[in-house]
């Protein structure tokens, strides 16, 4: 009997982890793709290739699908820990719809995110907008690293409200708790994810990625200097590229 | 520095109510009184060193205008013992330095205590409204009127209100949810540990009036000597036998230690802080704090119970002895349950036997209530289980509503109940564990005053274990 329950256990826990597995996966992909493209001197799709503002349908879609990817590398480590809690909650067969249904949500919200803000961003006139928009992000993000208002944010972890184990209602409980957990997302990473609507500089990208993640990581400490210091030395690297 | 040392305050206690009224206080008391005047003496605009600011650190009422440092009370988390002990540390300075005294320490209240009588009880220093001094009656500042009633019929906190055993009898400081470690789970949910859950919940609610909500409760006086004690249990579970801190508990998310070394607690004001690290703090508040408690010892029958517990729980207790928190499944579940007074009762049915066969008697069975809501709750609520809709129903555990009352209306509390210790009555029920009933009623030998006609469970989740 001792075997059979040990057995139980540890294939439980191979099932569990799963939902956080397919997350990390999809983000390693996403890395994967993003710098195979600027190997290849694609840069970031919309970018090199001729014709690729926000006019065409051709270039919206590779513009959308390079931000999509640029959602999913950056964003989707930040929320193994949701996605894990989801899981524990749900029946066998409904781990990885309910996680699924999560991550979509959230993963929409920022696509909506992106089209809106690039939308807004092409729409002011600004000299050099590949370079400054992304600087005034990156100003932007590191003076609010400072703000204990900002600290406090980042510490309120916006609890996941119950979700049903299986059915329609997990499906929607799911979305339900993306759509809340959004706006902390949002004004988290916003000025960083805004910057980079307009160019993802593989540097940039980068350097934002490992801010974003670090304070993620470490959200329980009070205006921890390092994600001032990485955006800081991203900054360089970005002037010094351009 | 002079190694201060935090005193039991029924140690420390004249004992009665008449001689708290007409005799001099220990020392210890009288500053505390001397240090909490002190601090509520300013005008009406909060600062620093006021009551008010150590009280709206924790929490703040409804309509308080928020500000960086305050509201920081960290409940359902992991941090919930290194915060208050960091908000403790920086309580006491800010008492001795309204006191005059800095070899202060602040005094514990240990209700567990089972060889005192009146351990329980509130020490009546904090229950006569005047005392004293120089000669001359004055308002007693640690008494509040309104606030210190105890809202049980035995005019204490009930004995199983301030059980220990369970506490300290877990071994790891965290576990994963449905598990609870001795001081957090890890889940992107705000569940209690063990400690957090009993007896420093029951304690809040069964004190009652501002000890109630985390919104209020530090306006207390009685609040500060509460927390020291459950700080002082933190310093008695450390050297347990097998007990386990977060940094060495093996095959943790690398997250989770990575956010335990780095996290920082922050007091005072925007512009002039004090700070502790979390790591600080999981440490010997004697070499890192400068204080020490006058006993951290546990009563011989205590004691024996601990380790009898945690020797069932898998001896020898090495750290590679540790039954795993995997394998637990959630196998029935409904949603949106009104909890009138009479209780709740629903039959759930497992999606699927716990090892997949027929037949099968979980080892383990948790019940989660989750997102429950309701400004104003009964104080307890009491958790039944039964093995069919004809068996009797069996005691699977409690709840302290601490933290859902004194809150705003949108905001939940979750919490876990381990019924596992019914398990033997259920199956000599006939159980077959493929069913569950449960009912949730408010604890009738519970008067909290006016509560709700109803409180809302947002989900019930049965979650069962095989290993």
């Amino acid at each position: 009997m001792t075997s059979v329950l040990a057995t139980a256990g540890s294939r439980s826990h191979a099932r569990r982890d799963v939902a956080a597995l397919w997350l990390n996966t999809g983000a390693v992909t996403a890395w994967c793709t993003l710098a195979v493209s600027a190997a290849v001197g694609w840069g970031h799709p919309h970018h090199a290739m001729p014709g690729m503002q926000m006019g065409g349908y051709m270039g919206n879609g590779i513009w959308l699908a390079g931000w999509l990817l640029m959602v999913v590398a950056m964003m989707w480590p930040r929320w193994e820990m949701h996605v894990a809690s989801i899981a524990r909650r749900s029946w066998r067969r409904w781990k990885l719809v309910s996680a699924a249904v999560f991550v979509g949500t959230l993963t929409a919200l920022w696509a909506g995110f992106g089209v809106v803000t690039r939308f807004v961003l092409d729409a002011i006139p600004m000299p050099r907008a590949e370079i400054l928009w992304p600087l005034i992000g990156l100003g932007t993000a590191m003076v609010l690293s400072r703000s204990m208002r900002r600290a406090r944010l980042l510490q309120e972890c916006r609890p996941l409200r119950a979700i049903p184990p299986r059915g329609s209602a997990a499906i929607f409980a799911a979305a339900r708790n993306g759509w809340r957990s959004w706006p902390r997302c949002a004004l988290l990473c916003g000025p960083l994810m805004a910057a980079m609507t307009v160019t993802h500089r593989a540097s940039l990208m980068v350097g934002a990625a490992v801010a974003l993640w670090w304070e993620e990581r470490h959200s329980s400490t009070w205006l921890d200097p390092v994600p001032a210091l990485v955006l800081a030395c991203t900054t360089l690297v970005f002037l010094a590229g351009r | 520095m002079a190694m201060r040392v935090r005193r039991d305050v029924w140690s420390l206690s004249v004992g009665t109510a008449s001689a708290a009224r007409d005799d001099p206080w220990h020392p210890v008391l009288d500053t505390y009184a001397r240090g909490v005047a002190a601090m509520q003496s300013g005008n009406m605009t909060p600062t620093v060193d006021s009551w008010i600011w150590a009280g709206f650190t924790h929490g703040i009422p409804s309509g308080v205008p928020a500000r960086p440092l305050w509201d920081q009370c960290k409940h359902g988390s992991r941090f919930f013992l290194p915060w208050h002990r960091a908000y403790l540390a920086w309580f006491e300075q800010t008492v001795q330095a309204a006191a005059g005294d800095p070899t202060w320490a602040l005094p514990y209240w240990d209700y567990s205590d089972p060889d005192r009588p009146t351990a329980r009880q509130l020490p009546p220093e904090f229950t006569v409204p005047q005392r004293t001094v120089d000669g001359a009656l004055v308002d007693n500042v640690l008494f509040l009127p309104d606030a210190q009633i105890v809202t049980n019929r035995s005019g204490q906190p009930t004995e199983r209100h301030v059980d220990i055993v369970v506490a300290l009898s877990e071994r790891r400081f965290v576990r994963t949810m449905p598990r609870q470690g001795f001081g957090g789970v890890i889940d992107a949910g705000p569940y209690a540990g063990h400690l957090e859950a009993l007896p420093h919940n029951f304690v809040h609610t069964d004190v009652g009036g501002l000890m109630r909500s985390p919104a209020t409760a530090a306006l207390d006086p009685i609040f500060w000597l509460h927390h020291a004690n459950i700080d002082r249990l933190w310093e008695i579970w450390r050297p347990l036998p097998g007990s386990l801190t977060l940094p060495d508990q093996p095959s943790l998310p690398g997250a989770v230690v990575s956010e335990w070394n780095r996290a920082t607690f922050r007091f005072g004001t925007s512009g002039a802080s004090v700070e502790f690290t979390c790591v600080a703090m999981d440490q010997d508040p004697g070499a890192t704090l400068g204080y020490t408690y006058e006993r951290t010892d546990l009563a011989p029958a205590l004691l024996s119970q601990i380790l009898d517990a945690r020797g069932r729980a898998g001896a020898p207790m090495g750290i590679d002895d540790f039954e795993a928190d995997e394998g637990w499944e959630a196998v029935a579940s409904v949603g949106a349950v009104a909890v009138p007074p009479a209780g709740a009762q629903h039959d759930l049915a497992f999606a699927r036997s716990p090892l997949g066969f027929a037949g099968a008697i979980p080892s383990g069975v948790i019940v989660e209530l989750a997102d429950v809501r309701s400004s104003r709750p009964h104080p307890v609520y009491l958790i039944d289980v039964r093995a069919s809709a004809t068996s009797p129903w069996r005691s699977g555990g409690d709840i302290s509503t601490f933290g859902l009352a004194g809150t705003p209306d949108d905001e939940t509390r979750s919490y876990l109940v381990d019924v596992s210790a019914a398990i033997p009555a259920l199956t000599d029920d006939g159980w077959d564990g493929r069913d569950l009933g449960v009912q949730v009623r408010p604890d009738p030998e519970d008067e909290g005053g006016p509560a709700d006609p109803e409180i809302t469970v947002g989900r019930i989740t049965v979650y069962t274990s095989g290993a």
